[in-house]
This record gives C-alpha cells, structure tokens and sequence, in this order.
C-alpha cells in the first residue's frame, strides 16, 4: 500500500506544496533543528543529527546524508498552530472587534509520531471544550502534514511508554519512512488523508516493494527497541494524587530553577494569558500570550500566589501533565518527546522523577 | 437603549455595554448595573467577565435578581489594578461583558428541603441571586435561613436587602460580626457560632456556602459537625481567572477548572482538594 | 421551677453534659437553679467572685468589657451556650461581664461544693475539666479565626500590576 519516492520525488514533493501553501519544515540554524519557513529540499537539514541529554542539545554531522535524520528541536507544530503570541481583539470607537484567526494555509514538514500526538491533544484541549479557542481552531484549518516516521532516537526520547510513537499511525496527511543504505536511499509515503492522496498523487509515485516496506518497517523497529528511557503509567494519576505531599517534590524544588523552559518547548501546554495595551488615542488591543504554571504571578489571587513555592509549582506542572490531564482531557498530556528533559538548563528528567517517587525515594 | 447581545464566537471577544448605574454599597465595594434586555440570562452563582479595555478584565459573580431579565449587576471589592479601574467607571461608560459563565447553586437540590445559606464578606454577593430565585418560589422550600459575617457594621454588604429580608416571617436571617463596637446591637463572634444554633434539619438541608477560603472550611466543618452530609454542601471557590471558559489554565485546583467545573462544588469533591497546601 | 428529676432529664438532652454519667448529672442538678434576665441585665460582672456558671436555655448575651468608648463585645451567646469559665481557674474572678441583649433564661450551676468535690473525685474533676477544656478550645479558636481578619483583603505591597 505505501507508495516510494526518491529524493527527487521529495524535492518535487516540496516543490507542489510550496505552490499553494506557506512551506515550513525542518532546518538547522542557530545550532538548533527549528521548524522554520522552507522554499525546497535544499533547506533540509541532510546529513545533521542532534545529541540529546538532561540538559544537552547539541548538532552534530552524520556519517550519511539522511534529510530527516534528527530526532527534534525546541520548536514542534506549537509554533504555528498554538504561536506564542496572537492577537485576540482590538477596542475602537466603543467597540471590540475580533483579530482575524485565520492562518495562512500552511503545510509542515517533517513532524514525528510524538509531535502528532500533541496536536491531538491539544486539539481536545483546545477544540472540544464548551468553548473552542477560535484562534487555534483557524491555524488548524488547512494545516498539512507530512510527518516523518523516526529511524533515530534521542537519548532523551520515551514516546514508546506513552504510547505515542515512533511510529505514526494517524494524524498526518503524508507519512515518510526515509531508508537510507549504501546503495540506496527512498522515502516509503504512506497516505493518510483524502488531500495527501492528491497531492501525492501529482508525482505519480511507483508502489513499493514489500522489500522496501521491510526495510522501512525495520529502521523504525530498530528505533522502538533502542529507547530504553521509560516512565511508568500504571495508576498515574491516582498515585499522584496521593502522593502530593512526597518529600520529592521539595527535592525537585531544589533543583528546578522555575525558568519555564519546560513549559515553552512542550508541544502539549497550551495556559496563556492575556496582555492588554491602550494608546493615547483610545484604541486598545488585547493579545494572548504563553505563561507557564512555573511563573509565581500564574497562581496570584487576593495579593499572593497560592504556589508560592517551586516544590508547588513543580507539582502543578508534573501531577497536571501526567495525571490530572487524564481525568480533564482522557489522554496523558505527556507524549514522551523528551524535549522538557533536553532544554532543563540542569537537566531534570520527568520520567526519573516519577521513578523515584515510586520507588519511594524522597532525597538524592 | 443599548444593551447586552449574545456573546458571539470568538468566545473570547466582549461585548461592547455602556454602565446603566453605579452605586458604592461600602467604603471600598460598589456595584455596576448593566441594562441586558433579556439577552444575559444567568444562573444563580454564575459569574460575567467584566473587561476595561487597554486595563484589564476580571470574573465577577452575578448578583442581581435572574428572574429580572432586563438587568444585570455586578458587586465588586476594589482592590487591585483592574478594580480600581472599574470604581472609576460612572453611567455612560463603556466596558465589555462576556458570560455568564460557570456551575450554579443546584437551587433545585433544596426543593422540599431547608435552604442554608452561609455568606461572609463580601461573600454575599454570589448568594444574593440565588435568595432572590428562592424567594421567588417560596414555596418550594422547607426553612429558608440566612447566615451572615463580616467583619464589622460598616462592612455588611446590602444593608437595606438584609432588613427586607429579616423583616420577613418566612425566613430567618442571623448576623454576626467579628468585631462590634459601641454602637452594634447585633451578635459579636464568628459566623461558625450561627451555624450552631440556627434552626434547620441538618441531615437533610442543602447548605449554600460563600466566603473567604478558610471561613468555608470551618462553616462547612460546623455543618458537619451538625449532622449535614457532604454532598449537601456546596462552597464557590476562587481562583485567578483570566478567560473564563476553560482554555488558559490558570484556575486549575487539582483536576477541576474552577471557571467551568466550578465555581460552585460540592462540599464532597472541594473537600480534599482544599485540603492540600497550595494545590 | 422544674424538679430535680426533671432537670437530670433536661441536663442529660443538653450536648454540652453529652455522655455525663448520672451521679454527675444529679450533683450538678442539685446546685442548680433557674435565673432569668432581663435586657441590660448583668449575668456577670468583671472582677466579681466566679462562684458558677451558666446554661443559656433562651435569649442572648454578650460577652464583653466596659472600656471609656463603650462596651466592646467579644462574642454574643444563646441558647445552648456555656457562659462561665473562670470559676475553674485560679483566681476564681470573672474576666469579662456578660449582660443580657435581650430577655434571656438560664440554669444558674452554683459551683461551691461542686468545687470541693471534685477536688476529691477524681472522675467529677476529669469530667468537668474536659468540657471546660473543649469548650474553651473551641472559644480559642473562634476568637483566633476572628483576629485573622478574614474578610478584609490583605493590604498589597507593590504587587498591583499583577492582581485583578
């Protein structure tokens, strides 16, 4: 059933939906994977990868030239669908009129299993409420996805205990398995969607080999077996509402800076808040911004915050994210992209945490 | 007239409504009035998102009269930024609205029962649209008491309201202060101490309950302490809201989002969440 | 004024004597007496002996001091309510007065002998001295939670950009 292309086939890929949509896909720069506007192939981080670590993130050269051989960045479809700033109304002449929320039609390249989740989430999150966020609802209109099944992993990597990823299995458009071997290298293009079917179809693609399906079935085998970063979900959030007095946390509290890193590269958290701004001639605007449960102004109420310690807020963050989220929203909130253990300028790791709470460890 | 429409998607965005009335109730405490023509209808408890543009915009509970359709009123304590602001506002200006939003008294609970209602400070001010609905249909309720504390005479919110209704044969109403002085005639103590002695089967009665965290608490444990169950209680909880509608996250207390699990809970599921520091 | 029996009876229905054993409840019955006040009457007087204590059956008192700007008053008591704790403690005198707000009934306990037999029955003084205790605990508190000052809003020190 899936489809083969060669990288040609990719640059013509790109080429087609360049045409009608605003292009963004993978590209180092800054010393970073960002998901950034692209114009063809060439912009394509090939032959790149990235180390990852508690706290660590460096590029690094690989020995071949894969286009999709990194795992990922501080950036995920957040940026674009949930951006970090986005006007909500403007007040003029007595009267408050909405920002348009209409995004330019936007197609992204490059996306892993993990990052699909997300957007998933948030879409429950943000959608299915009593009250969707229009904003997000008009960035999520005409969004294609070409996701990228991942043949690497990073260090810090644990979607195989969310159980989101590394295999994509639903949420893209297109899905490519790159296979890459001395004498060959192709993108197997599984379709998802009606509009990849189309699309896809412009390039009049070969069907692959069940050879060709093997081999991209393996590199992804291959990835699931080497994440060895794993966190236990059994119970989770029972046992975290019951263990929200575990001396832990204020062992975490020691350690945490509260910079709200985690927060920002998460492809799941979606708390903003509002930024109101008047000028002279009486226009007011109102634009929505991120905030994280990490800032001490996030809890204020009737002259202090009710988290006034990090052991408190650290406990929001990670009891919302792996616990409560499940009984609000019927999914983890974590999908195990292991982005907030990467950007921790001191390394913390949610999934030791966990371990060590249930191992009933309180200290380091 | 210009009044209230229906918020229109974006849920976010306010409508445009000239301030009808401004009126201080206390040194530091007033209540605007918004002319809705019908089309801001609200449940007792529920709260509207009050916005001054380029300022800021703040949850406050509704307290007027939900079977007075053409009106709306807000009570609010100037005590910050944006409310300060708002006790600047004379008839004429212009704010936006958007609502109402929010879980309501479970008024309907209390039919054939008695109705306790447990109000300090400032905390009469989510009640008084659920007294109104109650005295409405009489009827339908067993006793109908009111407790009330706050912190001093010069601190009781809807004076004239609260003579109206203690000159009532149907409804009892106790007051309490945590400090009188020479001229108080009234009770001196913490409102606890009413929950003690006022007269209403405890086991069955529904108990609406509105006030500073704390007080709640112990109102709550004085109920219990009287043989009210749990899920007959109901507290209004607070926390800092910025949209209203459950999108920004920040009045999560544990798993519920005060703006729309809440305001209002049951004593049952509030309980253990109050419990725990800074949850 | 009720009989003895019928007082045990009435003593025994009142949650503060709640789990007294009889004996108990007969020697207190034996010293007890029906007082009635009328509005702006003293039940007692700061300063004065503390020979008992007092069950408010109907009405209300306040508890408070006379100060040169007029009564200031503590807690206000009704029916149900104990008044009466300083003739336990040494040095036997009351420590507020508490006057009538309106016509108020009351069980007057005069405690003399009850005094001296506690001092030998160790089960009538454990009794007695945990209910005083409990009730005084519970004063404690409700006049801790008043000094909080729950309803005011706390006074902002440069935080105001952040709060609504």
């Amino acid at each position: 059933m899936p489809y083969i292309i060669d990288a040609a086939g990719l640059a013509d890929l790109l080429a087609v939906l360049a045409e009608n949509h605003r292009l963004i896909g993978p590209r180092a720069e800054d010393g970073v994977i960002r998901y950034a506007p692209i114009t063809s192939i060439e912009d394509l981080p090939a032959g790149w990868t990235d180390e990852h670590g508690g706290g660590h993130y460096r590029l690094q050269p690989r020995s071949d030239q894969a286009y999709f051989g990194y795992v990922n960045g501080p950036d995920s479809a957040k940026t674009y669908l949930f951006p970090a700033r986005a006007p909500m109304w403007t007040y003029t002449d007595g009267n408050f009129v909405a920002a348009p929320d209409k995004g330019a039609p936007t197609a992204i390249v490059g996306l892993r299993a993990c990052d699909l989740a997300a957007i998933a989430i948030q879409d429950e999150v943000l959608l299915n409420g009593p009250y969707p966020d229009s904003h997000y609802a008009g960035q999520r209109s005409e969004f294609f996805v070409v996701a990228v099944n991942c043949t690497t992993y990073g260090a810090t990597c644990f979607c195989t205990s969310m159980g989101t990823g590394p295999r994509a299995e639903s949420g893209f458009d297109l899905g490519l398995t790159e296979v890459l071997s001395e004498d060959d290298h192709f993108f197997l293009v599984e379709v998802g969607t009606d509009a990849g079917r189309e699309l896809l179809a412009a390039l009049e693609p070969a069907e692959a080999t069940s050879a060709q399906c093997s081999a991209g079935d393996d590199a992804v085998d291959a990835t699931a077996r080497g994440i060895t970063k794993a966190l236990d979900t059994t119970d989770i959030t029972a046992f975290l509402a019951s263990n929200l007095e575990h001396p832990r946390w204020s062992d975490v509290a020691g350690r945490c800076l509260a910079c709200t890193n985690c927060t920002a590269v998460c492809p799941t958290c979606f708390c903003t808040t509002p930024v109101d701004t008047s000028s002279f001639d009486g226009t007011a605007t109102r634009e929505r911004i991120w905030d994280s449960c990490f800032s001490l102004e996030y809890s204020f109420m009737g002259g202090h915050p009710v988290r006034q310690s990090g052991a408190g807020r650290y406990r929001q963050w990670m009891t919302h994210k792996l616990g409560t989220w499940i009984e609000q929203f019927g999914t983890s909130g974590c999908v195990g992209c292991g982005r907030c253990i990467t950007w921790c300028p001191v390394g913390i790791d949610i999934t030791e945490e966990m371990a060590a709470m249930r191992a009933g460890a309180g200290v380091t | 007239m210009e009044s209230v429409t229906h918020a229109v998607s974006p849920a976010m965005l306010p409508q445009a409504v000239p301030v009808a009335d401004f009126q201080w109730e206390l040194a530091d405490t007033f209540t605007l009035y918004f002319f809705t023509d019908g089309e801001f209808e609200f449940e007792p408890g529920q709260m509207a998102m009050i916005a001054l543009a380029g300022v800021g915009e703040v949850p406050i509970s509704i307290s007027s009269n939900p079977d007075e359709r053409d009106h709306i009123a807000l009570t609010i304590r100037a005590i910050g930024f944006v409310t300060k602001a708002l006790s600047r506002l004379r008839p004429g200006d212009v704010v936006g609205l958007r609502g109402p939003y929010g879980t309501s008294w479970p008024l309907e609970s209390a039919i054939d029962r008695d109705l306790v209602i447990v109000a300090g400070g400032i905390g009469l001010a989510p009640l008084r649209s659920v007294i109104y609905r109650a005295l409405n249909s009489r009827g339908s309720f067993g006793n109908l008491v009111l407790l009330y504390g706050a912190r001093d005479p010069t601190s009781l919110l809807y004076e004239r309201e609260l003579h109206d209704w203690r000159g009532r044969f149907d409804m009892e109403v106790e007051i309490t202060v945590d400090r009188g002085g020479p001229e108080w005639m009234g009770d001196v103590g913490l409102v606890t101490h009413l929950v003690d002695r006022a007269q209403f089967n405890a086991e069955d009665a529904i108990a609406l309950v509105c006030g500073p965290e704390i007080m709640m608490h112990f109102v709550g444990e004085a109920l219990t302490r009287r043989g009210s169950r749990s899920e007959n209680v109901y507290f209004t909880m607070e926390r800092n809201m910025k949209c209203g509608i459950g999108l920004c996250g920040h009045c999560q207390l544990g798993p519920e989002f005060v703006c729309k699990d809440g305001p209002v809970f049951p004593l049952t599921r509030i309980g253990p969440l109050m419990g725990v520091k800074e949850l | 004024m009720s009989t003895p029996q019928s007082l045990v009876n009435q003593l025994a229905q009142v949650e503060f004597f709640a789990g007294m054993a009889l004996p108990e409840l007969e020697l207190l019955a034996r010293h007890a007496h029906a007082a009635d006040h009328d509005t702006d009457e003293y039940l007692l007087q700061r300063g004065r002996p503390a020979s008992g204590f007092y069950l408010i059956t109907s009405g209300r008192v306040s508890l408070e001091l006379d100060a040169p700007r007029g009564r200031l008053a503590v807690q206000t008591l009704g029916a149900g309510d104990v008044l009466g704790i300083s003739w336990l403690i040494p040095p036997h005198t009351w420590q507020f007065s508490a006057r009538a707000v309106k016509p108020v009934s009351t069980i007057f306990f005069d405690t003399a002998e009850i005094r001296q037999r506690a001092e030998r029955d160790v089960v009538l003084h454990d009794d007695l001295m945990t209910r005083f205790m409990q009730l005084m605990a519970k004063r404690l508190h409700a006049t801790r939670i008043q000094l909080l000052d729950l309803y005011q809003p706390p006074a902002y020190q440069g935080g105001e950009q952040w709060s609504p």
